[in-house]
């Protein structure tokens, strides 16, 4: 294991230091200025001119390139350039937001996509398979945003179960906090649960035509031991790695569905930033974002060698 | 001295309750909402007002007029004057009575002496004069910079007043200085930077801030207009308009500026009440009088006839809004009715002029700000420049580099803008939009433009006053460089239960009266 990271390091490192050069310089790449989102629409010139020296804005920028890489390296996240607030504090007060959606709808994307799945992937015929495929294409094809807008005008507008807008956190009140996580989460995980379905469905069928699912029906091993040990297990490897991709995607997700339903996350954050040309949040969110997809990489390549052990992580 | 035709007036111990009971004071007739949503009961205490807003609160740039700032900076803050949301005239509230000299170039303002901020420290002369100085600070983005760097002096002359001179006259003008450069506490304004501190003299004080989330205010018991009824606000940022509107479903009290076509969601539910306030935007198209063909005044004018203003109203803002001409109110003194409806929708006289002007087929590069409903008010222009045989092209801009654009003056031939500050001065607004003012984006700034806005500033008492303002307007709808197309009020809508919500003149959410039913 400490040999397998220990290969990965320095790739990781050139990764982020890539990641670093391209967040700092693409979001100044598009126009705008934060100096004048401070100083507003109505600002002069001058009044521009003053905020912009006021924030640092007008020294070289290859000088600020260093001066920011050099903070963040002794762990100094920077300020917000528009509310001046520690970076790290801001992102810190939406963190737990963001997180519990994302755990959330992780969760019901695996137990949704294995179950699913293994539906999909056993062998019947006939109308039954149909309904099946035909419910996984819906779901793979709706967005989440349209999933998230019917949900709300069902179940909290039409039926008013739920709570369609805010958040109240699980960690203060478990209860409530999953009344107001249930229809976000749900929105978020059913496309990607549709698609690890999918996978897990085509692979079952891969590994039924394999011999030695022949040998063990010919040994007379009961049928559901066959599609639990011998099916299911060889075929978990595909939807293993393709769930840690689906934790991607539900991050990216959350930017749209945080928005309709009006949670405080780091996605509304980091749009929001984006807009108003925050480029010190904007640039600790791209990086934050891409620690996050490679810590999830590893562990779906720790799990895939536990699972087959044909791999070998120190290989 | 003598008195100005703003007046002089003295409302010593004015408490908040007298309001609700009907007394004479600061908020008496600034009170906009009708008749049906007013308080019938008496006023019940305690509570938290929730409100949702799109934008952020702003404690870095209280002294500037911005869109996230408008619940929250009377309730910390309190300003000199506010402008009475019916008359747009002045009404006092740290200000007890002002002054004006025969020439109108002295002013006197005299203050309460019973003011104490947040943090105990009493009030007086040296904060006004401290918070002036901070509007002359670049940094702080007032637009009210250009009008107090006219003062020739402001000073204290006695601990509770302050005298301003200038070579110009200084009232009207003044009272909007007075209304947006709200009172702030000098030992603790740097800590309005990060918000770490943000202490006012207001009904409410400041209790904390995540920005880009939420803020929270709590009652200031010690108030000097008497305590508030709520024991706290809250506001919510909803970025998401329609996640906005479903806020008020249970999760807010009020939410503050619908979009028009969310509005209609509402419409014949009896749990929400949706109704306009005071204050609003402007959506103005502005055209470069220096870049040929537009530099032909037949062509400018064609445009103003070719626009379907009432088509923009129905289609675009639900019906809520105004076709008004002018950039200022139009109920002000001098604002005929032959200025406010100038440009009334002619698509024959349209192509008249554009046959005068030799611009048939012409193409028309535009510049549209990518701001609420300025997209949908331009599909709409597209279609009326066509039906009069021009050919507009138009490319939407994101707001960040728009109003980098719009600050160097620099917007192409012609654009589409979103301007707010509505409710100020006429004499104001000339100097202060970025549509008008010097070095503006249609780089109109010709002497007699000049000298009529020097006539309208240098006003004293109304019939001069809108003598001036009629003769600026005449020019200036004649010269076209700039076409109001709308004029939109914000929308909001609350819940039943909350009552005694008071605006000014510029749409500032004043909650020392409201409470929850």
């Amino acid at each position: 294991m400490l040999g397998f990271l220990a290969k990965r390091l320095p790739s990781v490192v050139l990764m982020l230091l890539v990641t670093a050069v391209i967040a700092f310089f693409l979001p100044r790449l598009g126009g705008g200025d934060p100096a004048q989102v401070i100083a507003g629409p109505d600002a002069t010139l001058e009044q521009v001119q003053a905020v912009r020296e006021q924030m640092g804005l007008d020294r070289p920028m290859i000088v600020q390139f260093g001066d920011w890489l050099g903070n963040v390296m002794t762990g100094d996240l920077g300020t917000s350039l528009i509310s001046n607030r520690p970076v790290a504090q801001l992102i810190g007060a939406r963190l737990s937001s963001t997180l519990e959606l994302a755990i959330a709808a992780s969760l019901l994307m695996i137990v949704l996509g294995i179950g699913l799945g293994i539906l999909a992937g056993s062998a019947r015929k006939g109308p039954g398979r149909a309904m099946i495929d035909s419910s996984l294409s819906v779901l793979l094809a709706t967005p989440p945003h349209v999933t998230g807008l019917i949900l709300i005008l069902v179940l909290g507008i039409s039926w008013q179960l739920l709570p369609v807008s805010g958040e109240v956190s699980v960690l203060d009140d478990p209860l409530t906090g999953l009344t107001y996580l249930i229809m976000p989460a749900f929105a978020l995980a059913l496309p990607q649960a549709a698609m690890i379905a999918r996978l897990i469905a085509a692979r079952m069928a891969q590994v039924r035509q394999e011999e030695f699912v022949d040998l063990a029906i010919a040994k007379g091993v009961p049928r559901r031991r066959i599609v639990i040990s011998h099916i299911l297990r060889n075929s978990l490897g595909t939807a293993v790695i393709a769930t840690g991709i689906r934790i991607g995607e539900i991050l990216a997700g959350a930017v749209v569905i945080e928005a309709i339903f009006a949670r405080q996350g780091l996605g509304m954050f980091a749009v929001t930033s984006i807009s108003s040309r925050d480029y010190e949040v904007v640039q600790i969110i791209v990086l934050f974002a891409v620690v996050i997809a490679v810590v999830v990489h590893f562990i779906s390549e720790i799990l895939l060698a536990a699972l087959d052990p044909r791999i070998r992580l120190d290989a | 001295m003598k008195e100005t035709g703003i007046g002089k007036a003295v409302f010593a111990g004015l408490h908040r309750r007298d309001v609700l009971r009907g007394g004479a004071g600061l908020a008496g007739s600034l009170m906009l909402l009708p008749q049906a949503l007013r308080a019938q009961d008496a006023p019940k205490q305690g509570g938290t007002l929730r409100i949702a807003q799109s934008a952020d609160i702003q404690p870095n740039n209280i002294l500037a007029g911005r869109e996230g700032n408008n619940s929250f900076r009377h309730n910390v803050f309190d300003s000199l004057t506010v402008l009475d949301s019916e008359t747009g005239q002045p009404r006092p509230v740290l200000a007890t009575e002002w002054e004006s000299s025969e020439d109108g170039k002295s002013f006197v303002i005299r203050i309460r002496d019973d003011v104490t901020f947040h943090s105990g420290r009493a009030m007086d002369a040296s904060d006004v004069i401290f918070t002036l100085e901070q509007v002359l600070v670049p940094e702080n983005a007032s637009q009210m910079r250009p009008l107090v760097q006219e003062w020739t002096s402001f000073e204290a002359t006695g601990d509770y007043e302050i005298t301003i001179t200038s070579e110009k006259a200084i009232a009207p003008r003044v009272f909007d200085v007075l209304q947006l450069a709200v009172i702030v506490d000098r030992e603790s304004f740097e800590g309005l930077k990060d918000g770490s501190q943000v202490i006012g003299t207001g009904p409410f004080k400041f209790a904390n801030w995540v920005p880009g989330a939420s803020a929270r205010f709590e009652k200031n018991e010690d108030y000097w207009g008497g305590a508030p009824n709520l024991d706290a606000i809250e506001i919510s940022v909803i970025s998401d308009p329609t996640a906005m509107a479903n806020a008020i479903r249970g999760r807010v009290d009020l939410v503050v500026g619908l979009t028009p076509r969310d509005q209609v969601m509402f419409r014949g539910d009896p749990n929400v009440e949706v109704f306009e306030g005071p204050g609003g935007q402007f959506f103005p198209l502005g055209i470069d009088v220096t870049a040929a063909p537009f530099d032909n005044k037949a062509l400018r004018q064609a445009i103003g006839y070719a626009i379907d203003r009432e088509r923009i109203i129905e289609q675009v803002f639900s019906g809520s809004g105004e076709t008004v001409d002018v950039w200022w109110r139009s109920n002000a003194p001098g604002s005929t009715e032959a200025i406010n409806r100038h440009y009334s929708y002619d698509p024959d006289k349209a192509r008249e002029l554009i046959a005068e002007a030799g611009a048939e087929g012409i193409d028309v590069p535009m510049n549209v700000i990518a701001y609420g409903p300025v997209p949908a008010i331009y599909e709409i222009v597209q279609n009326n420049l066509r039906e009069v045989g021009l050919n507009p092209t138009g490319q939407i801009m994101e707001t960040a580099a728009f109003d980098q654009g719009q600050t160097a003056g620099e917007l192409g031939p012609v654009f589409m803008q979103v301007h707010g500050l509505q409710g100020f001065s006429a004499a104001t607004l000339v100097d202060a939009f970025p549509a008008l003012r010097p070095g503006n984006p249609s780089k109109f700034d010709p002497p007699r433009y000049r000298e009529l806005k020097d006539a309208l500033q240098a006003a004293q008492g109304e019939e001069d006053f809108a003598a001036a303002l009629t003769e600026l307007a005449e020019f200036m709808l004649d010269e076209a460089f700039s076409h109001v197309l709308v004029k939109a009020p914000p929308i909001h809508a609350k819940q039943p239960a909350l009552s005694g919500l008071i605006y000014d003149n510029v749409g500032y959410l004043h909650l020392g009266s409201a409470w929850l039913g």
